[in-house]
């Protein structure tokens, strides 16, 4: 079977600026795939390309198996978005707005107002549906926002950083809104915010100065990218000879003493190859000499690491 | 069609939820009506007969017609351009011939009204004297062409900036100079050269029609006029595409 969006060897210039470079990447029915990228890394080009707002350079798309570039009219039918600013009729009320979207995004007349009281049931907008867009805050712009979106009932989603500028509890609803919307319709999400991505998505898309680094599904990056394992343990008791025995547990790469007063209790993080759980062994080793164990736990690295050792690998690179 | 309409209905509504479209319609027809007033009560105009009356009556009207469209049309891009809007209605099915065209009928719809509104002034007319009537409907025929002109005009320049006043200034400004080139057509020495301003005035083909003159010339002019600016402006709203 297609893919539902298929992106082929994107690039895009503003001037001599090249805003994306061969950007390729595929996205199943189904999918929430978030974009990820630190600002200016070329995710709202990417998605102003996809919607037909702007055309690339050179490469090719398609969308829901229309040719993005060849059938612009085809494809924005099977695309609802939502630009980052949100940008609405603030002079139009949010039954007429709609409405008006519903009516220029070709739903036939008579499902109009099926189409619309579902969207505006399933953003959660039935008590606000005749106030003035104007009015309303942020959060419940946002759910306009997505509201118009969905009208016509579109294949793809296409959000630009759908949670930005919100309270926390307004992020907390879109977020939980946004999930609702997968199962059967694709969703591309655009954003910065790194937990974002490992709560809604199951497909991330990590791109800097234009160019994919990574692609895949963020349990997978995070599993790819840790090369070892970590446990951090925090032991009452000598130092020094706690940090010897420590080093002759079979498996070991590293010891690294956190804390250097001899006081208080010791710190150590401990590094091991990937394949080998350290952790009794440590345990073990630490009852069998008589201290306290205080605290063992293995320390997973998060996603944000992982952005940071991607986006950050070529500086890392180069000798000092 | 469909979406050309539902682009109109939105514009013409949105003309009305803020008190500019009000206060347009309302300007041009208390100016309109303050002028046909002044002429009325002036024994000497009087003298002159009903037919010069509504001649001299329509052609100030003109410069009102100036000073009002930029006003309407200022906001129909620009604004949506500045909001961000754009981006939206740009991603939707449409094709950016239906956006430009239903804007630009929702604003001559709105000159339409204050036109209809303005039609009382030859009723009155008719009620103490006995005017040619043929001659006053060719007349706002004219009228009603040269402010279409005016309006797709309007719709151009708003088309090419972010900003409302720019787009406003801009429309004034161009039109004003095509009106003025009349003006160096009758200080003209040369006939031809007398021939070839007389061309570039957008207000030389009004003029016949207030003399109760239909030429398919002049009509084919304003028509042409009105297809020229509106094929600018869609190729100006797809520009973004070529950047």
């Amino acid at each position: 079977m297609r893919s539902l969006i298929e992106v082929e060897h994107l690039t895009k210039f503003y001037g001599a600026f090249p805003a994306i470079q061969d950007i390729s990447f595929r996205v199943e029915k189904g999918d929430i795939m978030g974009f990820l990228g630190p600002n200016a890394a070329g995710k709202t080009t990417t998605m102003r390309i996809l919607t037909c707002f702007m055309p690339a350079t050179s490469g090719n798309a398609r969308v829901a198996g229309c040719d993005i570039f060849s059938d612009p009219l085809e494809t924005r039918r099977h695309i609802g978005y939502l630009p980052e600013s949100v940008p609405l009729y603030t002079d139009m009320s949010v039954f007429s707005y709609l409405k008006f979207m519903a009516c220029v995004k070709g739903v036939p007349r008579k499902q109009r107002n099926g189409r619309i009281a579902s969207v505006i049931d399933s953003c959660g907008l039935s008590e606000r549906s005749s106030d003035l867009i104007g009015h309303l805050s942020k959060g419940y712009r946002q759910r306009v926002g997505i509201a118009q979106a969905l009208v016509h009932d579109p294949d793809v989603l296409i959000l630009d950083e759908p949670t930005v500028g919100l309270d926390p509890k307004q992020i907390n609803e879109i977020r939980g809104l946004i999930k609702g919307l997968g199962g059967n319709r694709t969703i591309v999400l655009s954003t910065h915010i790194l937990p974002e991505v490992a709560m809604i998505c199951n497909k991330v898309v990590i791109i800097d100065e234009g160019k994919v680094i990574a692609m895949d599904s963020p349990e997978n990056l995070t599993q790819q990218l840790m090369q070892s394992r970590r446990v951090r343990i925090i032991v009452r008791g000598p130092s020094i000879l706690i940090e010897e025995r420590l080093k002759d547990i079979p498996g070991i790469k590293r010891v690294e003493r956190k804390n250097p007063s001899e006081d208080a209790p010791c710190v150590f993080e401990l590094e091991s190859n990937l394949e080998i759980d350290i952790r009794s062994s440590a345990a073990a080793q630490i009852v069998k000499n008589g201290w306290e164990l205080l605290e063992l736990r293995s320390i997973s690295m998060s996603l944000e690491d992982i952005f940071l050792k991607l986006t950050t690998k070529e500086k890392e690179a180069i000798p000092l | 069609m469909k979406n050309t309409f539902a682009i109109f209905m939105k514009e013409l509504k949105s003309y009305f939820v803020s008190p500019m479209g009000y206060f347009v319609v309302a300007a041009f027809f208390c100016l309109n009506s303050l002028m046909f007033y002044i002429f009325m009560s002036e024994p000497e105009w009087r003298a002159m007969g009903s037919m010069r009356l509504m001649r001299a009556l329509l052609t100030n009207e003109c410069f009102i017609l100036l000073l009002v469209v930029p006003a309407m049309t200022m906001r129909l891009f620009a604004e949506e351009k500045k909001s961000g809007t754009i981006e939206l209605l740009m991603t939707c099915p449409l094709r950016d011939s239906e956006v430009v065209l239903g804007k630009y009928l929702a604003a001559l719809s709105l000159f339409a009204m204050m036109l209809l509104l303005c039609l009382i002034h030859p009723f009155i007319l008719s009620r103490v004297s006995d005017p040619h009537w043929p001659t006053i409907l060719s007349g706002y025929l004219g009228f009603f062409l040269l402010g279409s002109a005016f309006i797709s005009m309007g719709t151009f320049t708003s088309s090419l900036t972010r900003s409302q006043l720019i787009a406003a200034l801009f429309c004034f400004g161009i039109l004003l100079v095509l009106w003025i080139v009349g003006w160096i057509a009758n200080l003209a020495q040369q006939p031809q050269i007398k021939e070839v301003f007389k061309g570039l005035s957008v207000l030389s083909p009004f003029e016949s029609f207030t003399k109760g003159i239909i030429s398919l010339e002049n009509i084919l002019y304003y028509i042409s006029f009105v297809f020229y600016c509106l094929y600018l402006t869609v190729k100006s709203v797809q520009a973004k595409k070529w950047r």
